[in-house]
């Protein structure tokens, strides 16, 4: 009698196997990500007012390429939406390591802190920019404060020189609690015993802060910052219910332009090139991780 | 067995097919006007009337502005829910017309013999067509200006002109200035928050419509003085504190209606605060009210601006398009009616007018200046403003660059070389 040998099982059973675990994400992703992103694209290069139906679809080559970098709204939305990275990432770092420092060491009270400061970041977008509009309007709570003491605020939302620097402090404050959760996770990483050998050489709180805390947090910053450059580049939220991009462009940013073009001008194609730009930007901070990533763990 | 099995069939398709035959039409209308001011008084009316006639329309409030006309566009391309709808801006309705969001309405208007000229006018019928063919008949009109306090007016001893200049505009607005802090008093508030290209408006009332645009709509006209002087009055009264300044009017969000029913300016722009100045209990006040058009250096024509406007278009993507042409027939020829009380009074050129007078001013008549209103604002003018063009970009730069100049960041005339300089090109590219 001959003895049955099990089949192998081949690496291609496997491979089906797999792909059929995958194939829902896989669908989905290609409906709602891949799809639209190859016919955001291919409609970067044609001019298209949509509302005329797909037969008004126009190809134009690179015209809108060109066009961007003459075109006044790009350009002032660039030079904003660079401003609002610039200026919330750093100072949300800043503040975020500095109270989750505070907050580590704090002997009571540590959670509620973080709780209090992680709601800003869980609020509903529209109700926190209406309260920050009133907060900063000439007869809101800020400027009468100010007023008290002798300082006559700008009026922020009203002034081409002052509103970009209005909504980067108020995304600050939406932002800095997310950041001083996670540092307070990586936080409770750093090996105590870090700090005793500091104090057995006689470092200060703000020594041990530099060259201990600080390093030991150095992935947890390039994280926050990779990520809060990503956020950055997509604001729109604030600058929505807020400016409206205004008074004239000077709050215009990138993600607002991108709807202003679709929607106001109906130039889907134009819009298609702009989001095109935006996510060859954001395809660059994110290689540039990669890059340092692997760098940190060769 | 055959048989019955066919008379089974039979009894079925009958039964599913006559509740369909009967079944009653409820209609959707959309519009940019709260229902408690007027439209449900219009729905309630058509339901009395076509309840026989198993027709019913219910209303929905869209906000007149960017986002909603975004919503209402999406609702209208993604399906059938929206039978009727109002436009309120000629861009918008060549949009929809050209995008498949409005029905042609000429195989309608046929079959039931309107005739849109005899209806509503040559100026009402022109905003109705795209390129010759009606996508949504205008409905209403009234005479757009400012509202001014009379009590002050005859305090200061000034006549209430019927009609002026800009320098006699800014005469009077210094002159109705007066006090400081909380308890100063402005001569005009211009809701520049909303109306950033007021000083266009200000220009067509001399020149007519589409003034901002060249004859062949390749180039703006922004060049031609009247711009200048518009702008540049507004923005003098804004620098001298006779109105309220435009970084005020914007982080403030001033509204006009709170601000003149309060006694805190002279005079305010737009007439259709008509029906807040009418609602003393959500703006009590005691003064009289009385009715100035927008002031005009041309001595030889008046374009008053405002004019015809609600064009009733029908969703093509609606199942009732057939109840949803009753209803906008019904509508025009009167049904609008009870929307006078509220400030839009009909178009339609055979309504009784003496009928419509007593409707706007029951029961407020002490609140307003008979005179006035009825020969002024009630009185529909003779030429209107009537704007058929408007390009989305360039309508963006001059908000824009007005803005920069009553923000006094850049001059008047820098201003307006920049807004021709920026808009030019954009023209230009247009096919």
């Amino acid at each position: 009698m001959e003895a049955t040998v099990p089949r192998r099982k081949s690496p291609r059973d496997d491979s089906v196997a797999g792909y059929a675990f995958i194939a829902p994400n896989l669908l989905i992703f290609a409906a709602f990500t891949l799809l639209p992103f190859v016919f955001t694209v291919a409609t970067s290069f044609t001019d298209w007012d949509y509302t005329q139906g797909f037969g008004a679809i126009r190809f134009n080559g690179g015209h809108n390429y060109l066009e961007i970098w003459k075109d006044k709204w790009f350009l002032d939305s660039l030079k904003n939406t660079v401003f609002y990275v610039a200026g919330t990432v750093p100072v949300t770092i800043g503040i975020a390591v500095v109270l989750a420092t505070v907050i580590d060491r704090a002997v009571a009270g540590k959670d509620l802190a973080k709780l209090l400061l992680f709601i800003p970041y869980i609020s509903n977008i529209v109700a926190v920019s209406i309260v920050w509009t009133v907060l900063l309007a000439p007869s809101g709570p800020l400027a009468k404060a100010a007023l008290a003491v002798g300082f006559r605020m700008p009026v922020w939302l009203a002034d081409p020189h002052w509103v970009m620097t209005a909504i980067v402090a108020m995304s600050v404050w939406l932002g800095v609690g997310y950041a001083v959760m996670i540092y307070s996770a990586a936080l409770g990483g750093i090996p105590e015993e870090l700090y005793e050998s500091g104090d057995i050489d006689g470092a200060g709180p703000f020594q041990k802060f530099f060259c201990i805390t600080l390093p030991m947090l150095s992935h947890t910053t390039f994280f926050l910052t990779v990520t809060l450059i990503v956020a950055g580049f997509k604001v729109f939220g604030q600058i929505f219910t807020m400016t409206q991009g205004g008074p004239a462009s000077s709050s215009h940013v990138l993600v607002y332009y991108i709807y202003t073009a679709a929607f106001r001008f109906f130039r889907m194609g134009y819009a298609s090139t702009i989001s095109v730009v935006l996510f060859a930007f954001l395809l660059g901070v994110t290689v540039l991780q990669w890059r340092g990533q692997r760098k940190r763990e060769d | 067995m055959r048989k019955s099995a066919l008379s089974f069939l039979a009894l079925s398709l009958a039964f599913s097919i006559l509740p369909l035959a009967a079944a009653p039409i409820r209609l959707l209308m959309w519009g940019g006007v709260p229902p408690e001011s007027g439209p449900q008084l219009v729905c309630d009316a058509f339901n009395k009337e076509f309840a026989s006639k198993g027709i019913s329309i219910e209303y929905e409030r869209f906000v007149n502005d960017d986002q909603g006309n975004m919503k209402l566009e999406t609702n209208l391309l993604a399906g059938g829910d929206i039978d009727i709808y109002i436009t309120y801006t000629m861009d918008r309705l060549r949009k929809r017309s050209t995008g498949n969001m409005a029905l042609n309405l000429e195989p309608f208007m046929k079959k039931t013999g309107f005739n849109l000229d005899t209806a509503i006018g040559a100026e009402g019928a022109m905003i109705s067509r795209i390129d010759g063919t009606t996508y949504g008949v205008a409905s209403k009109t009234y005479n757009n200006g400012f509202w001014v306090n009379k009590n002050m007016f005859d305090a200061a001893g000034i006549p209430v002109p019927k009609s002026w200049t800009l320098d006699e505009f800014k005469a009077i607005t210094r002159k109705l200035t007066k006090g400081s802090g909380d308890s100063k008093v402005y001569g005009a508030f211009l809701q520049t928050n909303s109306y950033k290209t007021l000083a266009a408006e200000f220009a067509g009332v001399n020149l007519g419509g589409n003034a901002v645009y060249s004859k062949d709509h390749k180039s703006t006209a922004i060049d031609n003085p009247v711009f200048e002087k518009a702008l540049g009055t507004i923005v003098e009264l804004m620098n001298d504190g006779s109105i309220p300044s435009h970084a005020d009017s914007l982080s403030q969000k001033l509204q006009g209606a709170a601000l003149f029913t309060s006694g805190k300016v002279a005079m305010v722009f737009g007439s259709w605060l008509y029906r807040d100045i009418k609602n003393v209990a959500s703006y009590p006040h005691d003064f009289v009210a009385a009715y100035v058009p927008l002031p005009s250096d041309n001595s030889k024509a008046y374009y008053m601006n405002g004019g015809p406007g609600d064009q009733v278009c029908i969703n093509p993507k609606s199942k009732n398009v057939e109840a949803a042409w009753t209803f906008v027939k019904w509508y025009v020829e009167g049904g609008i009616i009870p929307m006078a009380p509220f400030g839009r009074f009909p178009l339609y050129t055979k309504v009784d007018m003496a009928k419509l007078e007593a409707t706007a001013l029951a029961g407020v008549e002490r609140y307003f200046d008979r005179a006035s209103t009825v020969n002024g604002f009630l009185t529909p003018a003779k030429t209107f403003q009537v704007e058929t063009f408007a390009d989305p970009q360039v309508q963006a730069v001059l908000a824009e660059e007005f803005e920069l100049a009553m923000l006094g960041s850049k001059a008047v005339k820098q201003a307006l070389a920049d807004a021709k300089r920026r808009s030019d090109p954009i023209l230009a590219a247009k096919p």
